[in-house]
């Protein structure tokens, strides 16, 4: 029976780039004009619990997030920030990730 | 929760719901379970009723699942868990009771106790995790595997005269008076996961509203099973599942429309 | 009223909250009998799918804090056996009520005694075991199964009703008990996790060092079982140099017998076990002083007798006599065993008028 298939086909935007220890929340900040990233959410990674599956990075749309090439505790190369900048805050990765190893952070809107 | 970092205002928009616990999986990396038992707690927290309900868990991978959710539970014996769960709704019908089990532990050896807790209308909401495949015991045969695919148990790839046909048992069950509601989702992507977490949300809503017996078929990845990474294990679902198994609402009666009317 | 009947009375007596069954002879009017008063008193009765279900939904109902309990007869109890060892592991109280009837498999509708290695030394898997209560009368079918109920909230684990077909059909005048008070509060108990931890009630125990500690706790409550749950009746012992040891029906034909036996002048007596598990070993034993040799009637081939000889080992000889397939044992037919059994043991009768001299 035909059905309306959801898929998700995302390219990689960025290559794996290991980044030094783990991905606090990034600090939010606000460029101004003439350059222009807002970054509107921030992600954290709780490296122990993630196990590397990376549905997170391919849920990503923005390229936030690459799987990390350093071993964790029990043995997997965990997720992390990559271009914490380009975060909105979308939650996309939080609602794969199957171990709940992802924090979604957002700006408060104003008012 | 709100953290000022820059000097401004950040609010928290995603984690951990309250009633899962802590407690890391056992599960393999991109398993659909850890997803789905997510998508439960956030619709238990949702909806407040964390403290009146009690975790009919199951056998298979899951049989672990009170670890994961910080709820009363008892373990049922191999396909029993509607039939635990009828009797602790029947006993106390204020309690929100939930089963949660996989394709072996419902349409297998279970058939006959959720088809007749179905037909016999049991307010109680059945979470049916299907991956097409019998993850616990090491990838055999399950009444939802498609034909072709190789399992364990069938290594040239199940052929239908050997070992039949996978079949719907959400659609079956549709047919009986006692169901109010039966959906079918997926765990392939955000906007299904989403979807799924509505029909759950849904789901204890109508036991709430004591319309019948609600199940919810949730399609997850099994990556180690299948032999696929946990990237390509969700176009495995699109590919091998979603033909055989439609996405979708399967059964809505007049009152839970009226229930979803009113919201 | 019929045995069945009075099983479902002491039941609701005794409090019991939850009946799940499933209709099979020659149990169906405990059944029919729970349809009717559970829906009185306003209590949960399901007419479940199978035995099967039966048991998981006295599991779930146990766990949940209330008193339940099903009935079935030798077929059904075997497909209980799952149910009945997930609640021994899970320490799950319960109530299982198995009315007998000939076997093995589909067997035949008349009572008999078949299924004592089932529910006194375990059908189910594991180690586990079950108190096992073996009513000989209508009255003491109520009152084993109100008993039951307590000592299943006592031990926190199942036990079983052990009658009959013939206990389960006959109809003798009953007297009705008053009712049980309610059972202790469990803490345990899945019933929401509301303003406490939680509580999960399973079976699993994945680490062998775990399941070992497990096991053994449950040992201990076993022995517990052993040293204060015994239960027997004994009749005209105290001379007795032949003991018939008979329970249920068998035992209420034997007593006739006996009653015969002893105006011919044997000096013969019953022990009857009314707890199966645990086994009245000792006050067999403490019978060796007199005692020269043993009958055991059964309704099967023979199975509580090798209880007996766990009791007597080789201190006396063992006799017995049987029927088979729902055929009962006639009070002739245990009278000719008992006459045959002290002859071959070299008991003679005394004749009472000699005694007189």
């Amino acid at each position: 029976m035909p059905n309306s298939v959801e898929t998700k086909t995302l390219d990689e935007k960025t290559s794996p780039r290991p980044a030094e220890g783990g991905s606090p929340p990034a600090p939010l900040t606000e460029r101004g004009s003439g350059g222009g990233v807002v970054q509107k959410g921030s992600v954290e990674i709780d490296r122990e619990k993630c196990k590397g599956c990376g549905l997170c990075t391919m849920a990503c749309a923005r390229g936030v997030l690459a799987m990390s090439e350093k071993l964790n505790s029990k043995g997997y190369t965990p997720a992390e920030v990559v271009k914490p900048e380009r975060c909105t805050g979308c939650k996309l990765c939080a609602l794969m990730c199957p171990d709940v190893a992802i924090k979604v952070y957002k700006k408060k809107q104003a008012g | 929760m709100n953290t000022t970092l820059d000097n401004e205002l950040i609010e928290t928009v995603f984690e951990r719901p309250r009633t899962m616990t802590e407690t890391p999986t056992h599960y393999c990396p991109g398993c659909g379970h850890g997803i789905i038992h997510r998508l439960v707690a956030e619709a238990i927290d949702d909806l407040g009723l964390r403290e009146k309900t009690i975790a009919v868990t199951s056998i298979g991978c899951s049989v672990f699942a009170y670890d994961y959710f910080d709820l009363d539970a008892i373990e049922a014996p191999h396909g029993r868990a509607p039939a635990v769960a009828t009797a602790i709704k029947r006993c106390d019908p204020s309690r929100n009771i939930f089963t949660y089990q996989g394709d072996g532990d419902l349409a297998a050896i279970g058939t006959a106790e959720i088809v007749h807790a179905a037909a016999r209308g049991e307010n109680i909401t059945v979470i049916f995790v299907n991956n097409a495949i019998y993850g616990m015991t090491g990838g055999q045969l399950a009444p939802t595997t498609p034909l072709g695919i190789r399992t364990t148990s069938t290594p040239g790839g199940r052929e239908s005269g050997l070992s039949g046909y996978p079949f719907r048992i959400s659609e079956m069950l549709a047919t009986l008076e006692g169901v109010a509601y039966i959906a079918r989702y997926s765990t392939h992507s955000p906007s299904q996961v989403l979807k799924a977490k509505r029909a759950i949300k849904l789901a204890f809503e109508v036991q709430q509203a004591k319309l019948g017996l609600s199940l919810v078929e949730v399609l997850s990845s099994c990556p180690i099973n299948w032999g696929v990474s946990p990237k390509d294990s969700l176009d495995w679902i699109v590919k091998n599942m979603l033909p055989i198994f439609p996405l979708g609402e399967i059964k809505v009666t007049e009152k839970v429309k009226a229930l979803l009317g009113e919201k | 009223m019929k045995g069945n009947a009075a099983i479902a009375e002491g039941a609701i007596l005794a409090g019991c909250q939850a009946y799940f069954g499933y209709p099979i002879t020659p149990q169906n009017e405990l059944l029919e009998h729970m349809a009717r008063r559970m829906g009185e008193e306003g209590r949960v009765f399901i007419q479940t799918e199978s035995e099967l279900s039966a048991i998981s939904m006295v599991l779930g109902a146990s766990a949940a804090g209330f008193r339940a309990m099903t009935s079935t007869s030798s077929p059904g109890f075997s497909l209980q056996q799952e149910g009945i060892s997930y609640m021994a592991g899970s320490e799950l109280p319960a109530v299982v009520v198995n009315v007998m009837r000939g076997g093995p498999g589909l067997g035949g509708i008349m009572g008999a005694q078949g299924d004592y290695f089932q529910a006194v030394k375990g059908g189910g898997h594991g180690d586990y075991r079950v108190l096992v209560l073996a009513p000989a009368s209508v009255q003491e079918a109520m009152d084993l199964t109100m008993l039951a109920f307590e000592l299943a909230d006592k031990y926190r684990n199942p036990v079983i009703v052990l009658a009959d077909g013939y206990i389960g059909q006959v109809a003798e005048p009953v007297e009705l008990r008053t009712p049980s008070p309610a059972p202790p509060p469990k803490p345990w108990a899945v019933t929401g996790a509301n303003g406490r931890k939680k509580n999960v009630i399973r079976s699993i125990h994945i680490q062998p060092e775990d399941l070992e500690k497990h096991n053994l706790h449950l040992a201990q409550k076993f022995a517990a079982m052993e040293a204060a749950e015994v239960r027997y009746q004994g009749w005209l012992l105290d001379d007795a140099e032949l003991i018939v040891v008979a329970y249920g029906s068998v035992s209420r034909v034997a007593q006739t017998a006996i009653k015969q036996a002893r105006d011919n002048g044997y000096r013969v007596g019953l022990l009857r076990p009314v707890s199966l598990f645990p086994f009245p070993y000792k006050p067999i034993e403490d019978l060796l002083v007199k005692a020269k040799a043993f009958l055991v009637p059964e309704l099967s081939l023979g199975q509580m007798v090798e209880d007996v000889r766990l009791a007597v080992g080789k201190a006396a000889p063992i006799f017995q006599v049987h029927r088979l397939g729902g055929m009962v044992l006639s009070t002739e037919e245990i009278y000719k065993a008992i006459a045959d059994a002290a002859r071959e043991a070299g008991l003679r009768p005394k004749n009472p008028l000699t005694l007189a001299i």
